[in-house]
């Protein structure tokens, strides 16, 4: 049953009453937003390197997840300047949110290099290493050092909260 | 190498100017659609170094430099302009006329000038934050640092692609594309502008379908409707994400645009610009195929029930070879997964197939994903402004009208897609189905809000005469009293 010439109307003036009411509300949240968005932003997004913008990130990711300030852009720096492009990362650390964020950020920023989370040295870990035959590194992520590491491992950097080692036998 | 002004330049202009070129063969020009333009020839750019790389990964080239590329887009930009010397130009059309009120045309104007800003201030602000978690990074960005990282298409990919880190390894390529076209610029892999050729769809969309709007529904309801457009949440996301389904969207609604044009001009040009859009579409997510099946089955079903009515002739000319585009698209989107053994994680789940799954789990399934589609999605103003309960009662007020007249093809593909992407979550092979609708829902349904809104505007346009714009109010004889 199709709706008469009269009804018709109506329902066009309905029509346009629903899509003036979603049209304002939508210009009152895209108005909201636009005040939220200061100038600042702007010009940072402008002016910042790529760096300066990552580790803003971690600075914001640290806040919204009660992270101790300053820790993953330390990890990052130690990682960027002594990790080879193909190497392999071993991240020794306790499951937690704030290790498994941490290990997936830096797993994404340095791929190619490999990254594997484990929370225990396995008892065989001298003899994969050795089999896989790239330069393979440690960190040990929030927790205490694991003393088979430090006889093996030359130490590369340290800082809240972390230890960046090097295995010497895959040292290249 | 760093993304320097020239790099950066490379990396837009080469693109806009391939896409420039693919346009004019199509006999579209700037002056065709001031509007819609940038936005057409960003997505006919993107698709077109897409292709061009895909082939030049082949080589196992050298991804330091990107001369290669860059010269082959220039290459190809040049001779699709000389084909299109005697294209004959689809004429121009200013979307708005002189005959509708002033204030209205002034409103309009406003909320397209802010729709483009806000969209602008988003990409910026968006550029703020590194790529380093979601599936923009996990998944587009991996992949194109995988295939940069092995020079190409070559056996190091398939191997670096095995790792655990990689999900969904058979995903169509243009977004991993078009990510390495900025490493391949910067001459390394970059955490940031990576992001910006994709970006640069969520700026086109509007372009796009503000334009489609003006020419089926009055100036004050398109301004309207492109306010409601950028507003939800989901798109704000969408425009500081590199995820594919800003994409995906843009190539259906792209198609949809083109479709009306094509049925109220008749020239091929539009057939050419859709299978452009349905090719990008394709290549852009794995939901492509969903849609392009519903938009076979509106018209397959439409013969099927009155074969008369709906038959058409077909006289094959040289500008159809267009509509050859979303299968090569096809082709090379199933040869490349062969050739590197990648399948989708739904294809081997222990359970069986996608629809062996939908039967068996329709029962125990149906009640959540149908109450999370009402209650999170359909009547949530702030996912999709209540347009999907608007499109129910609309259907259900003017059965008759939309069902005799061209509203019925564009409508039943649209609720087939809707209705797809439903029977998708009833047949996910994830075992918590709240979790699969926590995690995806919002996003995936958001691919059809610009349709849902062009379809608003185009059938108010169709329904209520005054609604209508210029020409098409013409056209909107559809009155079945």
């Amino acid at each position: 049953m199709e709706p008469t010439k009269t009804r018709r109307n109506v329902l066009g003036l309905l029509f346009v009453l629903f899509v003036a009411w979603r049209g304002s509300a939508s210009t009152i949240d895209l108005a909201q937003e636009v005040f939220r968005t200061g100038p600042d932003e702007i010009i940072q997004a402008l002016t910042l390197s790529q760096e300066e913008r990552i580790h803003k990130e971690f600075e914001k990711v640290a806040v919204e997840n009660g992270l101790p300030s300053g820790r993953e852009s330390e990890l990052y720096r130690a990682l960027r300047d002594h990790v080879a492009k193909d190497g392999l990362v071993v991240f020794l650390s306790r499951i937690s949110p704030e290790s498994m964020i941490t290990y997936s950020h830096m797993e994404l920023l340095f791929f190619p290099s490999r990254y594997l989370f484990l929370e225990e040295l396995p008892q065989a870990w001298e003899k994969m290493l050795v089999k896989s035959n790239v330069e393979c590194n440690f960190v040990e992520y929030d927790r205490p050092a694991i003393g088979p590491l430090d006889a093996k491992c030359k130490l590369l950097a340290s800082g809240n909260g972390f230890r960046l080692l090097r295995y010497r036998g895959t040292d290249k | 190498m760093k993304l320097g002004p020239v790099e950066f330049l490379a990396l837009i202009l080469l693109p806009l100017v391939l896409g420039v070129a693919v346009l004019r063969a199509l006999g579209i020009r700037h002056r065709t659609d001031p509007l819609a333009f940038l936005g057409w020839a960003w997505v006919a750019g993107g698709l077109g170094t897409g292709l061009i790389l895909y082939v030049w990964l082949w080589t196992g080239p050298d991804l330091g430099s990107g001369l290669v590329p860059s010269l082959a887009l220039l290459a190809s930009s040049g001779v699709l302009f000389f084909l299109g010397r005697r294209t004959e130009t689809v004429p121009g059309e200013h979307p708005l006329r002189a005959a509708e009120p002033a204030w209205e045309q002034v409103f309009c104007r406003m909320a397209i000038a802010f729709v483009i800003f806000l969209t602008v201030e988003r990409i910026m602000t968006g550029t703020l934050i590194p790529m380093i978690a979601g599936d923009g990074a996990g998944i587009w960005g991996l992949k194109s640092k995988a295939i940069y990282a092995s020079s190409g298409f070559t056996p190091k990919l398939a191997e670096r692609m095995s790792q655990r880190i990689f999900v969904q390894k058979d995903y169509p390529l243009l977004n991993p594309l078009l990510q390495l076209w900025t490493f391949v610029n910067a001459g390394e892999i970059t955490h940031v502008a990576n992001r910006l050729p994709i970006q640069l769809f969520t700026l086109a969309q509007p372009l796009i379908v503000v334009s489609a709007l003006l020419r089926v529904v009055r100036p004050g309801i398109a301004g309207l409707l492109a306010l409601a457009l950028v507003a939800p949440s989901n798109s704000f996301f969408q425009t500081r994400l590199a995820a594919s389904d800003a994409m995906v969207g843009l190539g259906a609604v792209m198609a949809f645009d083109a479709w009306i044009r094509w049925r109220r001009g008749g020239r091929p040009a539009w057939i050419g610009l859709g299978a452009l859009a349905l090719a990008f579409m394709l290549w852009s997510k794995n939901e492509g195929m969903l849609y392009l099946a519903s938009m076979i089955a509106a018209p397959a079903l439409l013969l099927a029930v009155q074969p008369r009515r709906w038959s058409f002739r077909f006289r094959p000319r040289g500008r159809h070879a267009w509509m050859l585009l979303p299968l090569l698209v096809l082709c090379l989107h199933w040869s490349f997964n062969r050739s590197l053994g990648f399948s989708s994680t739904i294809s081997k789940a222990p359970e069986g197939n996608l629809l062996h799954l939908f039967w068996s789990q329709l029962g125990s399934y149906s009640p959540e994903v149908l109450g999370y589609f009402a209650a999170e999605i359909a009547l949530n103003p702030s996912h999709s402004n209540l347009f999907v309960p608007c499109l129910v009662v609309l259907v259900l007020a003017f059965p008759r009208a939309i069902w005799r007249t061209e509203l019925r093809p564009p409508t039943l593909a649209l609720c087939f897609a809707y209705l797809g992407l439903l029977a998708a979550f009833i047949a996910t092979p994830a075992r918590n189905v709240a979790w699969q609708l926590d995690t995806a829902a919002h996003r995936v349904f958001f691919q059809l809000y610009p349709v849902t809104v062009l379809w608003l505007g185009y059938t108010a346009g169709s329904l209520f005469s005054r609604l209508a714009t210029g020409r098409e109010g013409e056209l909107a004889a559809v009155s079945p009293t």
